[in-house]
Order: C-alpha cells, then structure tokens, then sequence
C-alpha cells in the first residue's frame, strides 16, 4: 500500500511556517508532544505514546550459550519491528531502510553504550548465559518513532524482572515467578535518544518532528544521551552540513529533554510499582480511558446456560452418526495406488454428456488439470513406466503415447489414455 | 461504572449474580474507577449481600444458580459423566478509533487478554495480489514476542476465513483490505479476543459487512467441566480447547478451531454455550457503538 | 415497504446484519391507496430479496420521502461519480494526469478535460500540484477519471490551485457537515476570520487566511471539530474570539 504522497503547497507551507518559528500543531521549536507511559500486566511490557506515535516494548529473556569470544556476559538483542499497522508504507516482511536504520540506532543506543550491566547475566560462565531479547512493535506512525522506540526499550528494560537462579555445583535450578520473586536487571545509566530535524540546509532545526514534518525535512540528527550529561551516540543522516555551535546547541538542548524524559520514565515505574504492590489491576486494560465515548468496559458477567446441556443433547440424539468403519482401499499389486474403480474406460461413451455438463458451469478448467494431475501422480506410482507423459494444460492437442509392459494394467490405460484424450478433445471443444 | 450497573440490574440479575459480582469487585464511594480486589469483602453495605456471601465458593467461578445445578445433573445422570457448564465472562472493554493511521481501530480486552486491531481499506493492491472480482483481504498477527511463526499463521488463517464471510468482498473489487492484530497480552482465549477485535475494528472502519461475528472459547478441564473463557492457567489444564466464531444474525458457527480430544455430545454442548455467550458478546458490541453515536454532532 | 413504521426507527443506531424493514402484514399502511412505496435505500442498506439488510454500523437517517441512509463515522473514501475532489498529481504522462484521491485506485486525468485546454494549449501542471475535479467515472469496477470541467466547458472553480494555503486530512462526516446547505459550521467559521476553503468530498480540506498563524488556527480548530458536538464547538469558538491568536 502506498501512502498519500505529499502536494507541493504543503511543502511549501510547512517550510513557511518553520521560517516564522511556527509548528503545524502549534508547538514551540524545542517542544516535545505529551508523552504518556504505562507499563503491562506482566514484567517488561511498556507502552509509549509521543503525542499520536505509539509504539509497545517487550522485554523477555531465555538462557542460552554464550559468545565464543565472551564467555561470561550476557546477550542482549534487539528488534523493532515496522508494523503495517503503524502506517500504510510499511510493508510486512520486507526490511526496509528505514527499519534497518531504526534497528541499528536502537542497538547503537542500548548496546553499545553498556548501560545494562551483561556480566551480571552470567548464569554459568561458558555454558549458560541469559539472552535478553527487546521487541520494539509500531503501532502507530505519527513521527519520530526512533524517540519513541528508545523511550519504551528502556522503560521495558528498567521494569523487566528475570527469573531468580541458583547454583549448587553443577546443577543450576531456575525458579519461577510463584517460587521466588523476579529480580530487575541491573541498569547503569538510562540512555535515551532525541531527534532533531534541519530544515532548509541546516538554518532552522525542530525537536521531535511530527510525521509531516519529517517528510520535508533535510537531514536528522539523533543524539543519544542519559541524565548524567554523557553522550552514549550520535547520528546525522540526511547529508546535512552542521556547524560546530549547531551541533553543542543540540546536545545542550537535549540534556534537558533527556531529563525530562527520565523523570517522566521514573515517576510511570514508580506509579506501577505502588500499584502492583497494593494489588490492583494494571495493564493495558486499565490504562485505557473510560470517559472516551469510543471505549466501554463491562465487568465479569455470568451467562445464562440453563438449557444448553438440552439443546446439546438433542442435537447430538437427532443427528445421524457417523458410519463406523470406512470400506478400505482395495489394492490390485502391491506398490500401486488406484483411483476409480479400474473399471472399463466409459469416458469415450460419455464424452457428449461431459460436453454438455462443461458447457453448463462454464468450463471447469480446474477440474481437469487436477484430473490430469491425479492421473500423472496415478502413473508415478506405477514403476515401470517407460515415457512420462507431460501434461501440459497450454496445449490445444495432446498425443500421448504410453508403453505399459505389464498387460495388467491395460484397462486402467486405456482407460487414463482414451481419458486424456476425451478430456483434451472436450478442452479442445471448449476452446472453439 | 459498576455503581451504576448494580444499581440499574438490581431487579433483573438473580440475587446471587448479583452478590457474585460485588463480592469480587470493590468499588469507590466516587465510583470512578472499579479495582478488582479478589476477596470475599465487599464494599458495599448491605444485608443482602451478607447472607449470600456463605453461600459463594470464593476462589472458582461457580456458578450458584441452583436451578442449573439440578438440571445439569439431570443430564450429568442421565449420561453417565459429569459435566457442568462454567459460563462466565471476565471484564470485557474495548475501544475504537484509537489510531490516527489505520482507517479503523479497535483495542479488545477480555480479563487480561487484550488485542489491538488496525484496518486499512480499500486500498491499492499489488497487481500480483488482486482479483478480478473482489476485495484481497490480508490478515497478520503479530505476536508480543519474538517473530510470527506457524502458530501465528494459522491464526491469521482462522480469522482470515471468518472475516471473508462476513465481509461483502464484491463491493470492492481490486484492491486491498489489510487487518493487522497486535497480540498485546496473552491470558488465555487469544484466537477469540483477535476475533472480536477484528471485528470491531471492520466495523470502525466502515466497511460493508453482512453480519458480525465474535469469537468464543470453551476449555474443557481435565474433569469434563466445561469453561468459557479461560484464562491462561485454566487452558494449560485443559484437555480439550476450542474456539468458535458465532455469527450475529442466526448464531451459527463460522469458524472453529479445536485442540485436543472430546466426544460429541461435549462438542455439542460447547457450540451451545458459545452461541448463548455470544449473545453478551452482541449486545456489548451494541452499547459500545450505542455509546459511540451518543454525540449528536 | 411501509415507510411510516420504518420512520419510527429513525435516528436509531443499528449494526450490520440488522434488519431495516419488517413485513407489510403487521402495519397499518399511512395511506390507504394499497399501493406500495417506494423506498431508496442509500449507503449502509442494501437489498437482499425483499428485505432490506444494514451494512454499515450507524445512525439511521431519514430524508423526504422516502430516502434512508445509514450515517457513519468514516475516514476511508471511496470514490462515487460526480463527487468533487481534492487531488494530488502523482504522475504526468503523456496524455494523462495519474491522480491520488484517496480511494483504492489512482484516477487518471486527461489534459484536454480543462478549460480552454488544446492540443498545443496544454495545461501547466507540476506533479504534486492540488487539483480540485469532478468524477465522471467512478464505479466499482473501472478506474476512476475525473475532469475539472463541467458540462458546458467552463472550470467552475475548478482545477489547479493551492499556494499559499494548507491541505489537511478530515473525516467524511466533517466534509458532508461542512457541505451540508445550511451548515452550522461553515457560519461559526465564517464569523471568526476572513478564510478561504476547498473542500473535497474525499476528506481533504484546503484552507488559507491572511497570516500563517491564521490558516494553522484554523486547520487545528478543523480537525478538532471532528468530535465535538454543535454547543462544544461554538465554545471553543468564543474563547478563540475572545483569546489572541
């Protein structure tokens, strides 16, 4: 599916508008979109919403062997995925650029600036390690999915729990959930990314570019930073030249959205953790808005079922019961299979009737390839075939020739033969 | 919202619904927001409910309906096995159009189970993929974890097979309707929750359809008790699991997927459960669009 | 068909496979000619036999005499003759214009469907330029073509246009209301500031007033009217008039 392509006089427009320091949402330049964060019912499951972008993270973990080269550390990978739900460009299966691009920022973002301590995951060095694994979803494309992505990647990460483990010389027992209680991981620092787009090569910049904006952009500068004012990656895509002091202003002004954020990030893990602890609900299903006169909510109902045990009974007593044994298969030789009754061939008698019926829905012209088809498989299982017949559906006329050594068979090829020939003299008719 | 209902179904709900229902659920003075809290105290004060409170098993979902009790056992005499008909819903919601991408959207959420559904349509459709005559429907479920598989797959092809026969496919021939399901949390009954998200996301979306459908699942436990709507656990039990889509014009089954070994009269016995449940099901559908069209714009 | 039981059930809400019209032997007919009406049966209905099925989940709506429709919240369009759209020029061909309007198919637009448009006179048209069309050829089975002529050869406001404004996305419900004959939207909009709009039954709405900061005001006030009620509405009005913008 293709999406609506972009007129000129929005363009143009969207670009007016940015030189007079005005957003299509009336937003200031370095303004962030509301950004609401729930977390889901079980442990590593975090919902974000940027302003209309919502993306879904999903923390899991299994143990596995280690890498040869590191044998005590830990696994982490990544994926985010480009839902077609997200948006209508985005195509199911294929990794398109702009996933390879997301992908990678994200493993750049979390991966390689450590902030998730890998030797703690060592379970047995060498042999077992616990891989864990992030599922980033998109569920909604409103721009700007790579803060959103990291948002929830680390939010997942922060409010993940493992499996508790414990090692008695060789054996290693995992406990689940019920038996002991999960423990988070152990994070250093929360990296999180903020986006940046220039705009008219580079003169004017916006922060957290909505999915217009980011169609007419330049170039977009990603800079990956935690609240301690420590830089973790930097990316500039779009082939945009920055200057030195456009490129400090950036950082500058993301060091106060990344607290921001993180504050934002804390106060959600700490309302879900006083949830759960007084034993409410929490989830998504909880999250969802009731005063929205697109959503309802019904509690748990009782249905009536007097009389379902009757109705079941009478519908099985009238019902006809299946016949018990099935008449088996006759085989003639052994190593033969058989379709039809291997009776005389009364297709050559029947051949104006067959006309006449083809005629009347129309041509099946399925019918008969697979008719052929049963017949070729029907010749395969015979062995001692000598000419394997190619039935080709294209062709107008068919001469099929057969040589069937055994005389047993006989009847089934004249039958099969005299077969395809009235089938082909019938297609033949048809094709008139 | 529970306030409300309590108060509106005072007379119509048995006594001992009733009682059930506040006895799992606590409910504010304000009435804002229900927390369920699973103990045998009830916020509400009121005699009625005290006197029924013994008569409730707190921990399982059974129902006290003695008429049914005796009837089932009739039957459950009368066949020589012992089956009795769990059938209750837990906490249903939904929401619709809460994407701004997708044509039509719908989030549905059964206890803890909750699926989100995305619609595109009609749209443009890949020469390679087109019919001459009607609409090329694709379906894709996207699990929480890890990437789709051959489970996920047929899945798709369960609701796949449902939705075209409810959906008026001739209406637009050559192109596109894409339904994509985003399993956001598996407490069991997944294939129906999908089911029922589909459902009310086509319906968000406008297209043409000639009846509804929902899905309905129905575990039978290791000791012939039937459940509708199990959860996870309760599934894991089961010997046999099955999912139904119900249509909404004659409560036929369009659809059905089934796991495990049951005899006949079992299976019969679950169509019938599935087809009263869905009546719920319906009605639930209706008072959310109900709400919905209640704007007068 | 009776029309005044099936007026009683007007404004209800009903879903797809609900039945509209119930059988002439338990209705007392309003007239007692005996002869039977005609009914037309507009989208969301459709006939099956002698029965009139919902299609669309919605409201029921009734017009004189006899016209009922099924009115519904949708965002996709699909293309029907004689509407007019907003489109975008994706492709310039030849001979022919390939335009998006949002439907299923792209539409195509012949060069010569323009006023004053020859041979030698070809129209200047830039892929992505907004254009504003009539269709002329929209059913399910064909390719859609629009062209921005009328009947007697004159543009009649249409064709290209576009500098200066902003195209935004709405419901088709938001477009219906604002094209409705007397609508209260257009005239809350009329008093707030001197505006131009295009609207195209399509969903999409062009809009340009004096300043940028105007036409931004009034694309958000747009999208945002989608969900409000009538009272709403005016209110949010009368603190913009009131509020600097």
């Amino acid at each position: 599916m293709k999406d609506t392509p972009m007129s000129n006089c929005e363009r143009d427009f969207i670009l007016k508008a940015i030189e007079e320091k005005k957003r299509l949402d009336g937003r200031q330049t370095y303004d962030y979109r509301k950004i609401k964060i729930t977390f889901g019912t079980d442990y590593g499951c975090c919902f974000v919403d940027l302003g209309q972008t919502r993306v879904m993270a999903q923390v899991s973990c299994e143990l596995v062997v280690p890498k040869e080269n590191r044998p005590n550390e830990g696994i982490m990978f990544f994926n985010l995925e480009l839902s077609p739900m997200a948006s209508p460009a985005f195509e199911q299966g294929r990794q398109s650029e702009l996933s390879v691009k997301l992908n990678r920022q994200l493993e750049r973002c979390l991966r390689n600036s450590k902030c998730i301590d890998t030797e703690s995951l060592c379970v047995v060095s060498g042999e077992k390690v616990w891989q864990i694994r992030v599922d980033v979803h998109t569920l909604n494309n409103d721009g700007n999915l790579m803060d959103a992505a990291s948002v929830a990647a680390i939010g997942a990460l922060c409010h993940f729990r493992r499996p508790d483990v414990s090692i008695q010389g060789e054996e290693v027992t995992v406990y689940s959930p019920e038996e002991r209680d999960p423990i988070p991981l152990s994070i250093y620092h929360m990296p999180i990314s903020v986006s940046f787009a220039f705009f008219q090569q580079g003169t004017f910049l916006l922060v957290d570019p909505c999915e217009r904006e980011e169609r007419v952009m330049d170039g977009l500068l990603m800079i990956a930073m935690n609240k301690h004012r420590e830089i973790c990656s930097i990316q500039s895509s779009g082939g945009i030249m920055l200057l030195k002091e456009q490129v400090m202003r950036c950082s500058k002004i993301a060091s106060v959205k990344v607290s921001e954020i993180t504050e934002l990030i804390n106060k959600a893990l700490l309302n879900d953790k006083t949830a759960r602890k007084a034993g409410g609900r929490c989830g998504f299903a909880e999250s969802m808005p009731q005063e929205r006169i697109t959503a309802l909510k019904t509690d748990q109902t009782a249905v009536e079922m007097t009389d379902v045990s009757e109705t079941a009974s009478s519908i099985v007593q009238t019902a006809v019961a299946p016949p018990q044994t099935v008449p088996s298969p006759s085989v003639p030789v052994p190593g033969v299979g058989q379709v039809g009754e291997g009776l005389r061939n009364t297709w050559g008698l029947e051949e104006e009737e067959e006309e006449e019926e083809e005629e009347s829905c129309g041509g099946d012209s399925v019918e008969e390839v697979t008719k052929m088809d049963v017949e070729l498989h029907q010749e395969d299982k015979s062995r001692t075939v000598d000419v394997v017949e190619i039935l080709d559906s294209d062709e107008e006329e068919e001469e099929v020739v057969i040589l069937y050594p055994e005389a047993t068979k006989k009847p089934k090829n004249t039958g099969s033969s005299s077969g395809q020939k009235g089938a082909g003299a019938s297609r033949k008719q048809k094709k008139k | 919202m529970l306030s409300t209902r309590i108060q509106s179904g005072k007379t119509k709900m048995s006594e001992t619904q009733f009682s059930r229902l506040s006895n799992l659920h606590a409910v504010n003075s304000s009435g804002s927001k229900s927390v369920c809290v699973r103990s045998a105290k009830s916020g509400l004060k009121s005699t009625l409910i005290l006197t029924h409170c013994s008569y409730l098993d707190r921990d399982s979902h059974r129902s006290a309906d003695g008429e049914k009790r005796t009837s089932q056992c009739a039957t459950g005499v009368f066949k020589g096995r012992v089956t009795s008909v769990q059938a209750a819903f837990r906490e249903f919601g939904c929401e619709q159009t809460l994407l701004s991408r997708p044509d039509g959207s719908a989030s549905f959420v059964q206890g803890d189970t909750s699926v989100m559904a995305g619609v595109y349509g009609p749209a443009e459709v890949k020469i390679s993929k087109e019919i001459y005559d009607r609409a090329t429907l694709e379906v894709l479920v996207h699990p929480k974890v890890g990437l789709p598989g051959v489970r996920e797959r047929s899945q798709e092809q369960c609701v796949r097979e449902t939705c075209e026969a409810s959906l008026l496919l001739s209406l637009h021939p050559r192109s596109s309707l894409t339904l994509v399901l985003q399993v956001l949390h598996d407490d069991g009954a997944l294939l129906s929750c999908c089911l029922n998200a589909a459902c009310m996301a086509l319906m968000d979306a406008g297209l043409s359809m000639s009846c509804l459908f929902c899905g309905v699942t129905c575990a039978i436990s290791a000791d012939g008790e039937i459940i509708t709507d199990p959860t996870a656990a309760q599934e894991k039990e089961s010997r046999a699991l099955m999912t139904f889509a119900i249509d909404s014009k004659e409560r036929r089954v369009m659809m059905s997927s089934t796991k495990g070994s049951f005899s006949v009269h079992e299976l019969q016995q679950c169509v019938a459960a599935s087809q009263k449940a869905s009546e719920k099901i319906f009605q639930f559908y209706r008072d959310s669009v109900r709400r919905r069209y209640s704007k007068n714009l | 068909e009776d029309s005044s039981v099936s007026t009683e059930r007007v404004g209800e809400i009903l879903l797809p496979g609900d039945e509209f019209c119930c059988g002439p032997k338990d209705t007392l007919p309003l007239t007692d000619s005996g002869k039977s009406e005609r009914l037309v049966a507009g989208p969301g209905l459709r006939r099956s036999g002698d029965r009139l099925l919902v299609s669309r989940s919605g409201v029921l709506r009734h017009k004189e005499p006899n016209k009922f429709w099924i009115e519904s919240q949708q965002r996709r369009y699909v293309p029907a003759k004689g509407e007019t759209v907003i489109g975008i020029v994706t492709v310039k061909s030849g001979d022919v214009f390939k335009v998006d309007i949002g439907g299923s198919e792209v539409a195509s637009l012949s060069y010569l469907a323009f006023e004053g448009a020859t041979k030698r006179n070809r129209p200047n048209i830039q892929v992505g330029d907004l254009l504003l069309a009539q269709l002329v050829v929209a059913n399910k089975d064909m390719e859609p073509e629009l062209v921005c002529i009328d009947g007697s050869g004159r543009a009649n406001g249409m064709g290209v246009f576009g500098t200066g404004g902003l195209l935004i996305k709405v419901s088709l419900g938001l477009v219906r209301r604002l094209l409705a004959p007397r609508s209260d939207l257009r005239a809350d909009l009329e008093q707030l500031f001197p505006c131009e709009l295009a609207v195209g039954m399509n969903g999409r709405v062009w809009v340009r007033a004096g300043a940028v900061q105007q036409t931004l005001v009034l694309a958000n006030l747009l999208q945002s009217c989608d969900a409000m009620t009538a009272p709403q509405r005016q209110q949010l009005f009368r603190r913009l008039q009131q509020g600097a913008f």
